[in-house]
C-alpha cells in the first residue's frame, strides 16, 4: 500500500501541516529529555574537568544529577512508548513509520548526493518526505537509545542486576553506557545542528519544530517528491 | 697542668656535700651534683599511687640524647635547691625551649602548636591522665632524634610506641602487611601509624581535619599508591588510585559524600591484607561479604571481574575492546560527517551563490 498524502486540507496559505501535534508533542520531550541526560551525562562523565566538576556541583553533585538524569530518561522511555503506540496504533503514525523505514533508494541517495556535491551529478537527489540524512538521524537515534535503555536499568539497579549478571558484564555495561552517549553527543547532534540549523536552507533555524509546517517554496525545493505528491493530490 | 681548677672543684664539692649549694644554686648546677644522688641504680620512691618509681638517671643515657649538653637545670629548672628531698620537682615543660623563635638552640619548630590541636593535646588540657604528653612518646631523659634508629619516634620504633597505649590496634597492625613490611621486612616505604594519622597533629577519625576522615582516606592512602617511586619498587600498581577515582565510588566521595566506599571500606583498615591472602577483606572468596557490607544480596558476580577495572588497558579484555571500538567509531563517523557536512556546506553556497549571480544577470 502505498503511503497517504498528508490531505489537502493541511495546505493553507502557502504553508504545509509537516508535522501534526502528537509530533510536535514527541519531539518536545526528546529535546528537553536528551538536554538533560546529555548534561547530566556527560558531567559525570567527565567529572575530573573544571568544566565538567562545574556543571555537577550546579546540578547538585554527584546523587542529584544522578536522579535528574533517571528521571529524563524516564520521560524518553515514555517517549518511546508513545513514539510506539503511535506507529502502531494510528493510521497516520502507521504511514510516517513507513515513510521513515530504510529502502535501498536511501543509499543510493547518498551516494547521489555525494556525486552532486563533488560535481560529477547535475541535480541533487529527489528527496520525499524523509530525506536519506534524516532517516540516517532517525535510526541512529533508534538504535542508540535501543543500546541506552537496557544497559541504563542495568547501572540503575545495579545491585539487581547483579544477582545475575558479574562484574566484568556490569563493567562493560558501563562502557557502552557511556560510549553511545559520547556518539550520540558528537555525532547525532552535530549532524543535528547542521541539518535544522547550519545548513543555509533553513540558516539560522527550521521552524518546523515550533510551527509543524513547512513553507511551499522550501518543501519543493528540499522535499520535492513530497510537493509533487502534494500537488497530484490537490489537483485531483 | 693547672691544679686551679681542680681545687676549684673540690671546694665546690665540699661546699655541696655540706647543703651548702643554695646561694650559688642559680648557676648552672653540674650533672655531677644530681648524680650524687640519681646516679644510683636503686634510687627509688614510692609515688602517690603506692607504686615504686625508679629515680635512677643513666649518665650514659642522656649522654647518648639530644640534649647531651644541657644540664639537669635547664629542663629541672623548679629545683632550687639541692638536694631537693621532699620537694618534688614538677613535669618538665618541653615547650619551655621547643617553640618557634626559641633562642635556646632547639630545632625552631611548631610541634607543639600542632600538638594542642590534636586530640592528645586537647585531652591532656581537658585533664584526662591517660593522653599522652611529649614525654610519652619521646620519651625522658634518652630522647634522640626522629632519624636516629635508636629513637622511640624511629620510623622503626614509633608503632610500638604508640602501641604501649593502643595495643589493640597494634595488634592488628602488627599482623597487617603494612606492619609485616616494616616490623618484619624492615622495609622503610612500609607505613607507621604516624604516615598516615600525622605525627603531632593526630586527630580523631572523626575531624574532618583528620588525615583519616572518611573524605581524606583516599587521598591520605594515594601518598603513597600513587606515587610509582614508592610502591613501584614493590611491584604494586598506582592505578588503583585512578581507577577509585574515576569508579561511581570515587566520584562520589570527591563530591562530599560520606557514605561511600572509600579505601579503607573495602580494604580494611589496620588490618589490611593483599587480595592474595586468604584472610584478607578483598580476597576473592570475601568479596560478596565485603561488598555485601553496602550492597545488599552482593553475591560470587562481584568476584567475576576486576574491582579496580582499568578501561584503557588491553588487560581489561572485551571492556578495553568495546571501548577502543566506541573511540574509534567515533571518531571515524565525526570525520565522515565533517567531510559530508562541508561538502554539501560549499555545495549550497555555491548553488546559491550561481542562483544570486543569474539573478543579476536577468
Amino acid at each position: 500500500m502505498k503511503p497517504k498524502a498528508l490531505p489537502s486540507s493541511r495546505r493553507k496559505n502557502g504553508l504545509v501541516k509537516r508535522w501534526t501535534r502528537a509530533q510536535l508533542f514527541q519531539h518536545w520531550l526528546v529535546l528537553l529529555s536528551l538536554i538533560l541526560l546529555g548534561l547530566t551525562g556527560l558531567a559525570l562523565k567527565y567529572h575530573a574537568h573544571a568544566w565538567a566538576a562545574w556543571l555537577l556541583q550546579r546540578m547538585g553533585g554527584p546523587a542529584m544529577s544522578g536522579t535528574l538524569h533517571r528521571t529524563a530518561a524516564v520521560v524518553l522511555i515514555g517517549t518511546v512508548v508513545f513514539h510506539l503506540a503511535h506507529a502502531a496504533l494510528t493510521e497516520y503514525g502507521h504511514q510516517e513509520f513507513r515513510r521513515i523505514r530504510l529502502r535501498a533508494q536511501d543509499f543510493r541517495d547518498f551516494l547521489h548526493m555525494l556525486k552532486f556535491n563533488l560535481g560529477s551529478a547535475p541535480e541533487p537527489p529527489k528527496t520525499a518526505k524523509y530525506s536519506y540524512q534524516e532517516k540516517f538521524h532517525y535510526w541512529a537515534v533508534a538504535l542508540i537509545v535501543l543500546l541506552m535503555i537496557p544497559s541504563g536499568f542495568v547501572l540503575w539497579f545495579e545491585n539487581e542486576a547483579m544477582q545475575f549478571l558479574p562484574k566484568w558484564i556490569y563493567d562493560l555495561t558501563l562502557v557502552l553506557h557511556g560510549g553511545a552517549g559520547i556518539f550520540f553527543f558528537a555525532v547525532v547532534v552535530l549532524s543535528h545542528l547542521y541539518s535544522v540549523h547550519l545548513d543555509p536552507r533553513v540558516f539560522p533555524m527550521d521552524w518546523m519544530w515550533l510551527t509543524g509546517t513547512i513553507s511551499e517554496d522550501q518543501l519543493r525545493a528540499r522535499h520535492p517528491l513530497e510537493f509533487e505528491e502534494l500537488e497530484e493530490r490537490s489537483g485531483s | 697542668m693547672n691544679p686551679r681548677p681542680i681545687k676549684l672543684a673540690l671546694v665546690a664539692l665540699a661546699a655541696g656535700l655540706a647543703g651548702g649549694w643554695a646561694a650559688a644554686g642559680r648557676a648552672q648546677a653540674p650533672l655531677q651534683t644530681c648524680t650524687i644522688c640519681h646516679a644510683k641504680p636503686d634510687l627509688e620512691v614510692v609515688d602517690a599511687n603506692g607504686r615504686v618509681r625508679s629515680l635512677y638517671v643513666d649518665e650514659k643515657v642522656l649522654k647518648a640524647s639530644v640534649h647531651a649538653r644541657k644540664s639537669c637545670k635547664d629542663c629541672h629548672f623548679d629545683v632550687k635547691e639541692i638536694p631537693h628531698r621532699d620537694r618534688k620537682p614538677a613535669k618538665v615543660q618541653c615547650t619551655h625551649c621547643h617553640y618557634q623563635g626559641n633562642p635556646e638552640g632547639a630545632p625552631q619548630s611548631d610541634a607543639y602548636l600542632e600538638y594542642a590541636e590534636s586530640i592528645h593535646g586537647q585531652e591532656a588540657a581537658r585533664g584526662n591522665p591517660q593522653a599522652p604528653l611529649c614525654q610519652d612518646c619521646h620519651g625522658t631523659h634518652d630522647i634522640r632524634h626522629a632519624r636516629d634508629p635508636e629513637a622511640r619516634v624511629s620510623r622503626m620504633n614509633v608503632a610500638e610506641t604508640c602501641g604501649r597505649c593502643h595495643l589493640k590496634i597494634y595488634g592488628e597492625y602488627a599482623g597487617s602487611i603494612h606492619g609485616v613490611a616494616l616490623l618484619q621486612k624492615r622495609l622503610p616505604d612500609a607505613p607507621a601509624c604516624t604516615d598516615c594519622h600525622g605525627e603531632h597533629a593526630i586527630r580523631k577519625k572523626e575531624d574532618p581535619n583528620s588525615k583519616v576522615y572518611v573524605s581524606n582516606i583516599a587521598e591520605t592512602c594515594s601518598r603513597c599508591h600513587g606515587n610509582e617511586n614508592i610502591v613501584g619498587k614493590y611491584g604494586i600498581e598506582t592505578e588503583q588510585v585512578a581507577t577509585y577515582a574515576d569508579s561511581f565510588h570515587g566520584i562520589a566521595e570527591k563530591f562530599g559524600a560520606k557514605t561511600v566506599a572509600n579505601c579503607a571500606s573495602c580494604h580494611g583498615i589496620h588490618d589490611i591484607l593483599p587480595a592474595d591472602d586468604p584472610r584478607s577483606s578483598v580476597a576473592l572468596h570475601n568479596i560478596p561479604k565485603t561488598c555485601g557490607k553496602c550492597h545488599p544480596g552482593a553475591n560470587k558476580n562481584f568476584a567475576k571481574g576486576k574491582i579496580h577495572v582499568n578501561p584503557d588497558k588491553a588487560e581489561a579484555g572485551i571492556i578495553f575492546w568495546v571501548k577502543l571500538a566506541f573511540t574509534v567509531l567515533t571518531a571515524g563517523t565525526m570525520a565522515a560527517l565533517i567531510g559530508h557536512i562541508l561538502l554539501d556546506l560549499r555545495k549550497k553556497l555555491k548553488v546559491r551563490r550561481a542562483a544570486k549571480n543569474e539573478g543579476r544577470h536577468d
